[in-house]
């Protein structure tokens, strides 16, 4: 199964890098929202500092709506839906390989994101560092979250918000408690098995369920 | 043998039936053509034995499994398809399209250059299905049914937008099938250009 | 035996509920710290029971029953749909009672407490139920697809609790019940909120029951309006 979703993914990652939505749209949008932040939040540099790991969740979690969205683009495209869902593809495999590729489409945005961050609130750059592997498992929790709710709301896509921002929720708060506790000082390790129980329950739920919701 | 029976099928779009009633049984090695007018049901017919689409009222079975029960939606994993659409993804060639096709279906790759000849795209095989006009694109599904090999074949309007040349390749590899003992079932306005014995059935208003 | 139960459900539940007004509001005695407030303890924790417990857990079972292939049909779909719906008034009602309860103590009609938060979050995610449910046609895609949306959703109520508790006790362990807010409860109002809760239970019963009466005589006429169109459609290719 692995084999097959690995297969899958490189498809999606082909397809994503040959369209080059992510480059020229969703990448721009997502730094312009970090300079629009420090834009509203005024110019005072330590309300910045302090608000820097909020304000990157929030945007991180509006750009990843925006990447999920677009996990089943190809598929929803005029002439795939059909064709593809007559191939009949293991439902598991095929969630996994959607996950593992919306995960590395969060990875590149998030990388520009956490680096406009970084620079527009004077974050210091090893605070930053030890920062990345909490954000890199948030990520992989918005994946496997995101890949099963951009299923369910195929067809409708102004329903995604609606279902995944409050199942999204405690990503937020795991993540801004994250990177408060290692900027300011504070309690991480029960934040990271909140974020590793929430990529793995979604994980198991995706792999048994996600045929059962591409059937229809 | 016996590859497929409906027995007084109806399937509706919302509370109207697109099918109200079809009964019919479908035989390997034989080449069947729907034919009637535009909204007589025949894609509704062809979704119905992909299982595609659900039972309203009635039975069937096809290639021994249930329409009625969950089994149905393991029928498209054996069906070859050929539908209005052509290729799988626009941004992959023809070759990684048939790759990703044969791969996802556990079908041996070995054989894509032969029929991406057979089909006449070999000088195109590395463009991305995207530049290729609307006939060229549904010859990606011709290929894709010949690497395929199913026992029961459904084509929607294979003859649309395809030229004479195209026409008479795809009679070939329909009579072809029909002689290695597939069932294949062909919706057209046209009358099939057939190269083996045709059972027509006649559908309007959504019935036999 | 059925019938018989099924009958005295609506009166049970409306003599439960009267017997609960009329004790809750004029025999059980006002609370010493909190005074008539306190009355809200015989609504506000069989509200939130019944809108976080026994609806979501009946949504729940009921979805996972329409999902696996042996015990799939259209009643588990309906009793899903009927529970959560009466779900999303209870969470309502949950939050606006919590609301009122928490008021005088607060000062503000709003707070980041954790159970008000998290039933909060919860309230949005049966909503996202409803609103899937209205944005599929086909009624085999919709209950497919909301029956695994209501497990995944059962799925984050830990999840959901877990996180606001956390990201609250950095801050406060304040919930409705502070320690010095404690109410002693004894004799007649033990009683009365013991009977709160089965007449919320029973209110349920009821609602779930008509609810799915609704549904199921909407899919009655939907095999009367299939039967009419299948006549109009054969008369008009014998013409």
């Amino acid at each position: 199964m692995i084999r097959l979703a690995l297969f899958i993914a490189r498809k999606e990652l082909r397809i994503e890098w040959r369209s080059r939505v992510l480059v020229w749209q969703v990448l721009p949008f997502s730094v312009m929202a970090m300079v629009i932040a420090g834009l509203a939040i005024g110019p005072d540099e330590s309300t910045g500092r302090r608000l820097a790991p909020g304000l990157m969740y929030l945007i991180i979690t509006l750009v990843a709506l925006q990447v999920i969205g677009r996990s089943h683009a190809a598929d929803d495209a005029r002439d795939t839906a059909v064709s593809v869902a007559m191939l009949g593809i293991d439902g598991g495999a095929n969630y996994l390989g959607k996950v593992f590729a919306l995960f590395a489409h969060l990875v590149v945005v998030t990388s520009a994101l956490v680096t406009v961050d970084a620079v527009v609130f004077h974050l210091r750059f090893e605070e930053v560092l030890r920062g990345i592997p909490f954000i890199a498992l948030s990520l992989a929790a918005i994946a496997s979250a995101g890949v099963l709710y951009a299923a369910l709301t195929r067809g409708s896509a102004s329903l995604l918000p609606v279902l995944a921002l409050p199942a999204l929720a405690p990503v937020v708060m795991a993540g801004e408690r994250t990177l408060t506790a290692i900027f300011h000082g504070g309690v991480v390790s029960r934040w990271v098995v909140l974020l590793a129980v929430i990529t793995a329950v979604y994980g198991a739920l995706g792999v048994l369920l996600y045929g059962a919701v591409e059937e229809s | 043998m016996s590859l497929a029976s409906l027995h007084d099928a109806v399937v509706t779009a919302q509370s109207f039936p697109l099918l109200t009633g079809v009964t019919a049984t479908f035989e390997a090695g034989q080449l069947y053509s729907i034919t009637g007018p535009n909204g007589a049901g025949k894609t509704s017919l062809l979704r119905l034995l992909a299982g595609l689409v659900p039972l309203a009222r009635g039975s069937g079975t096809v290639l021994g499994r249930d329409l009625l029960s969950p089994q149905r939606r393991e029928i498209r994993r054996h069906v070859g398809w050929l539908g209005h659409e052509g290729p799988f993804y626009d941004e992959l060639t023809v070759r990684e399209n048939l790759a990703f096709a044969a791969r996802v279906s556990n079908i041996d790759s070995h054989g894509i250059d032969a029929v991406i000849a057979t089909v006449g795209l070999s000088s195109r095989a590395d463009l991305r299905a995207k530049h290729l006009s609307a006939g060229q694109r549904r010859r990606i599904g011709m290929a894709w049914l010949l690497l395929r090999r199913a026992e029961l074949w459904l084509l929607d309007e294979p003859y649309a937008s395809l030229d004479g040349s195209a026409r008479s390749l795809f009679d070939d590899i329909v009579a072809q099938a029909t002689v290695a003992g597939s069932c294949v079932v062909v919706t057209s306005h046209d009358a099939l250009g057939a190269k083996v014995p045709v059972n027509s059935l006649a559908l309007r208003g959504g019935s036999l | 035996m059925k019938p018989l139960l099924s009958r005295a459900l609506g009166p049970s539940a409306l003599v439960a509920t009267v017997a609960t007004i009329v004790l809750g509001l004029f025999v059980t005695p006002p609370d010493v710290v909190q005074g008539e407030l306190a009355r809200l303890l015989y609504v506000h924790p069989a509200v939130a029971w019944v809108a976080l417990y026994l609806s979501l857990g009946t949504a729940t079972v009921a979805s996972a029953l329409y999902l696996w292939p042996r015990t799939r049909s259209m009643v588990a779909d309906r009793v899903a749909e009927a529970a959560m719906e009466v779900s999303v008034v209870f969470v309502a009602l949950t939050l606006v009672t919590g609301s009122i309860w928490g008021r005088p103590a607060w000062g503000v009609w709003w707070v980041w407490d954790a159970r008000l938060t998290s039933t909060a979050v919860l309230g949005i995610l049966t909503l996202g139920y409803l609103a899937l449910r209205r944005a599929n046609d086909d009624p085999l895609v919709r209950a497919r697809r909301s029956a695994v949306l209501a497990l995944v959703s059962a799925a984050n109520v830990p999840i959901v609790h877990f996180s606001v508790l956390w990201w609250k006790t950095l801050h406060q362990g304040a919930t409705v019940f502070t320690e010095n807010r404690d109410i002693t409860v004894h004799g007649s109002m033990a009683w009365t909120l013991l009977l709160s809760f089965i007449a919320f239970s029973l209110d349920f019963g009821w609602l779930v029951r008509a609810r799915y009466r609704i549904a199921t005589s909407l899919s009655t006429n939907f095999d009367r309006e299939l039967d009419v169109a299948l006549a109009t459609r054969r008369t008009e290719d014998a013409s």
